[in-house]
Order: C-alpha cells, then structure tokens, then sequence
C-alpha cells in the first residue's frame, strides 16, 4: 500500500508540474501514471470494500475512513484530469485548425507565385513575337530582316552604278571639251587664210591702179575679193564666239556631272557601313532577346520544379492532422475510461455501496475501452516517416 | 474539351493542392469532402477520373470505389486512390474494389500529372 501511495504522490506533482506547460505529451505521459496508479488503488479498495464485511467492527471503522480519503483523492483528481483531458483535446483541434489556416494561405501564395511566373514568360514571348509553340515567327523575322538587307544592297547597288555612269558622262564631256578646241584651232586657220586673202586683195588694188585704166576692171574684183575676206574673218568670229559659249557650257556640266557622282558614291558607301551597322545591331538584339526568353522559360520550368517540391512538402498538414486527430481519439479513449471510474468513486462517496456486479461492468467498460485504444495502435493512418513523396501503383 | 477530374479528400488543404496542380495542366476539376459528397458529385455529373482519399467521414474510399463501380455511367472509368494508407492489404482491398490505381501521400505534383495523363490521358 505504501508503494501505491508513493506512486500517486509522484504522478500527481508531475502531473501538476506539467499543468501549465502546453506540452501535451508530457501532460498525457503524467496523466497515464497517475490513471494507473489510481486504478490500481481503487480496485485495492474495491476489494477491501467486499473483504471487510468478514472483518469485525472496528477494523471496518478505520478502513471506510482510509476509504473515504481514497474516494476524495480519487475525485479530486477525476475533476483535474476531465478538465485537461478536454483542454488537451481542445489544444489539438486548435493546433489543427492553424494548420489548416497556415497551409491554405501558404498554398495560395505559391499558386499566385506559380501563375505570375507563367505571366511573366508569356508576355516575354509575346514581346518577342513568338507564341512560344516553335520557331515560326522567329524564322519570319530573320527572313524578313535578310530581306530587307538584300534590298537596301540592290539599292546601294544602283546608286553606285549610277555614280559609275555619272563619272563616264563626265569623262565624255571631256572629250567633247577637247573636239571644240579642235573646231577652236580650225577657227584660227580660217582667220590666218581670210587674213593672207585680205592682204591678196589689197597688193591686186594697187596692182590694178598702176596698170591705169586697162586696170579699172581688175580694181573691181580685187575690191570684192577683200569685201569676202572682211566676210569670211567676221564668220569665223561669230563661230568661235559660239563655240567658246558651248565650250563653257559643256565645262559646267561636266563639273556639276563630276560633282553629282563623287557625292552620290560618298552617299551609298556611307548608306551602306550605315545599314550593315543597324543589321548587326538589330541581329544582336534579336540574339540577346532569344537568349533571355529561354532563359525565362529555364527558369520558369525551375519554379514549377520548386512549388511542386513545395507543394509535396505541404502535404505534412493532412499527415499531422491525421496523427492528431488519431492522439485526439486516443486521449478520447482515457477520458471514457476515467469517467466511469471517476462515477464509481462520488457512488462511494455518497454512501451508496458498489455491487460485485457494478465492479464487474465497470471492468468490463474500461476493457472495452482498452480494447478500443489497442485497435486505434494498430490502425495508425499515418506510416510515413519523412516527406518524399509516396509510392504509385496502378493495378 | 478539357477532362473533368473528381478530387474527394476531406482535407481541404489536399483538395487545394490537387485542384492546383490539375489545372494548372488543364484540366476541370470538381470537389467534394467526403465519399457521400463525392458520390452525388459523380451522379450530378459524369466525370472521367475520380482521385479519392480512403480515411473520410460519412463514406470511406473503398466504399465510394464500390458505389461507382455499381453505377452503369461508372464501370471502367479509371478511379485513383490518393491516401496515407500504404500498406499491402489496405491496396489489395482497393484493388478488389475496382481501383485503377494507389498513390501514397504526400504526391509529387509532377507524378500525379503522369499517372493522371497515363490513365486518361
């Protein structure tokens, strides 16, 4: 008896030491030493209670007084360990119900997470013209772009080539420059006959004045041989008056022709160290642009890898869940038991004396919820030991 | 026209994660929290795979897998198992009952999109 006594002295101070931890599996721990301890004590009693009818009477006085300390204690304890049998429930469902609370925004927020990153890399596809289901657009852009350099180059092509032809009129200017200083010194060997003719003219005058009158006749054509003379030398300026006039006109031109084809090659070549600058330019950032959306879609397929390990990790909260609600049944199981105990003990209390028979039910209710924690053991839902994710099987 | 998928899990948490990872793939996916639930969630509507948990109020899995199987609309409509239970006899039993398949939890998202696309692709 002593033992028993010592025994409930220890489980009740850890029980009290316990009461205001939250721990709840050390509360459970104290309250299963106490549960024994008290069981054990009571059925003692109990048998005490049936052998002392065959005691005398004064051994009956000292033990129903010792009974009776017994029977507080018992209900005493009864009372406490209702209370944080519930609160233990309570604690659990509360545990539950944050869980719950927890994992549901936690999910949210990686859902939210999942789709904008999604977002993200569709609108980079969109910039890039591409819908993201092959390289169609990609190919039609280079197409497009090689295109474009292929004409600008028949463009600078032409203008080059007319530069050439430009240079060549000029080059016939030239030479049509040189066929008027032909037409120039011809002029001057008109001027040099229509001289030496005028001067003819004249030593025939004089010629004619000494032959007197048989000379009046010869007078008269040399006369009209310096009037054509004084005609021809009048021509031949008015010619090269001309001729000079188209000879200028032909130097402008040539210098304008000259002018035009220089600038217009100085253009194209310019136009075209331009464009082959833009196209370089334009195939860099077509480059660059191809290699930020891949890597966007690289690391868009690794945040679907990271939020599906995520995802697998939060799956914790229905397994705890389940072991809590497993804890929960099993703790439902002593407070079962502790109530019918706790029943008997205010019977006796009150003075009603318990039956062979009341003892025997009882017995039997606290097996048979026994029995019902034994089976809640081997039933444990929940085997898993880590959190990789679970096998498959298809049948 | 996407594939409707039928989720039953008491666990909201489960059913969310789920629904998450099913249509984020395409697919349309109905709810229900327990095997009575999921049950009349069947009949209202003819789905093309059920994924159900075992340990439920109300109806169990193995009992919501029987129920279908017995329903004209649901003979050879594949049916998953998605639960805690792992062990050999708890399948065998789901296998009896008409099970296509037994996933233990915790899932990988990626891998119940295999099964699922496996199974009805």
């Amino acid at each position: 008896m002593p033992v028993i006594i010592i025994v409930i002295i220890i489980a009740t101070a850890l029980h009290w030491a316990v009461q205001g931890s939250s721990d709840s599996l050390m509360f459970l721990f104290s309250s299963v030493i106490t549960l024994v301890a008290v069981v054990v004590v009571y059925f003692n009693s109990a048998t005490s209670v049936q052998s002392s009818t065959n005691s005398d009477e004064e051994h009956a006085s000292a033990q129903n007084s010792k009974d009776g300390a017994v029977d507080g204690l018992l209900i005493n304890t009864h009372e406490q360990f209702a209370t944080h049998f519930s609160g233990a429930q309570e604690d659990l469902g509360q545990v539950q119900t944050l869980l719950s609370d927890a994992i549901s925004k936690l999910l949210g927020s990686f859902d939210g997470m999942h789709n904008l990153i999604r977002e993200q890399r569709d609108v980079a596809l969109t910039v890039a013209g591409n819908n993201g289901e092959g390289g169609d657009d990609d190919a039609a852009l280079k197409d497009h772009l090689e295109e474009t350099s292929e004409t600008l180059k028949a463009l600078v092509g032409s203008i080059i080539n007319n530069s050439k032809t430009g240079i060549e009129l000029a080059e016939k200017m030239e030479s049509v420059s040189q066929q008027v200083h032909g037409i120039l010194a011809v002029l001057g060997e008109i001027d040099s006959i229509s001289k030496q003719t005028n001067l003819l003219s004249l030593n025939a005058a004089i010629e004619a004045a000494r032959a007197g009158e048989a000379g009046r006749g010869f007078a008269v054509v040399a006369d009209e041989v310096r009037k054509l003379s004084s005609r021809a030398e009048h021509f031949s300026k008015q010619i090269r008056g001309n001729v000079t006039m188209v000879n200028g006109a032909i130097m402008d031109a040539e210098a304008v022709i000259n002018r035009m084809a220089s600038l217009d090659m100085a253009f194209a070549l310019q136009s075209k160290q331009r464009l082959d600058v833009v196209l370089n330019k334009v195939q860099q950032v077509n480059k660059t642009m191809s290699t930020v959306i891949d890597k966007q879609s690289e690391i868009s397929a690794k945040v679907d890898d990271v939020v599906g390990a995520a995802v697998t990790s939060l799956q914790f909260q229905d397994m705890v869940s389940q072991l809590l609600q497993h804890s929960v049944q099993r703790i439902d199981c002593m407070h079962s038991a502790w109530t019918s105990m706790g029943e008997v003990a205010k019977q006796e209390q009150s003075g009603v004396s318990i039956s062979h028979q009341q003892v025997e039910r009882v017995t039997q209710d606290i097996a048979a919820v026994f029995e019902r924690a034994e089976h809640l053991s081997s039933k444990n839902p929940v085997r898993q030991e880590q959190m990789s994710s679970g096998d498959i099987e298809l049948f | 026209m996407a594939k409707t998928i039928l989720s039953v899990d008491d666990s909201s948490s489960i059913r969310q994660m789920v629904a998450f990872t099913l249509k984020s793939a395409g697919y349309e996916v109905v709810e229900a929290a327990d095997g009575q639930e999921g049950l009349d969630k069947a009949k209202q509507k003819t789905v093309d795979l059920v994924l159900t948990d075992q340990n439920m109020p109300r109806m169990d899995g193995l009992t919501l897998i029987k129920t279908l199987r017995a329903l004209p609309n649901y003979r050879s409509t594949p049916i998953l198992m998605l639960t805690t239970e792992s062990g050999d006899a708890m399948k065998m039993q789901g296998k009896a009952a008409g099970a296509t398949g037994w996933l233990v939890k915790p899932f990988d998202p990626q891998k119940l999109l295999e099964v699922v696309k496996k199974v009805i692709g």
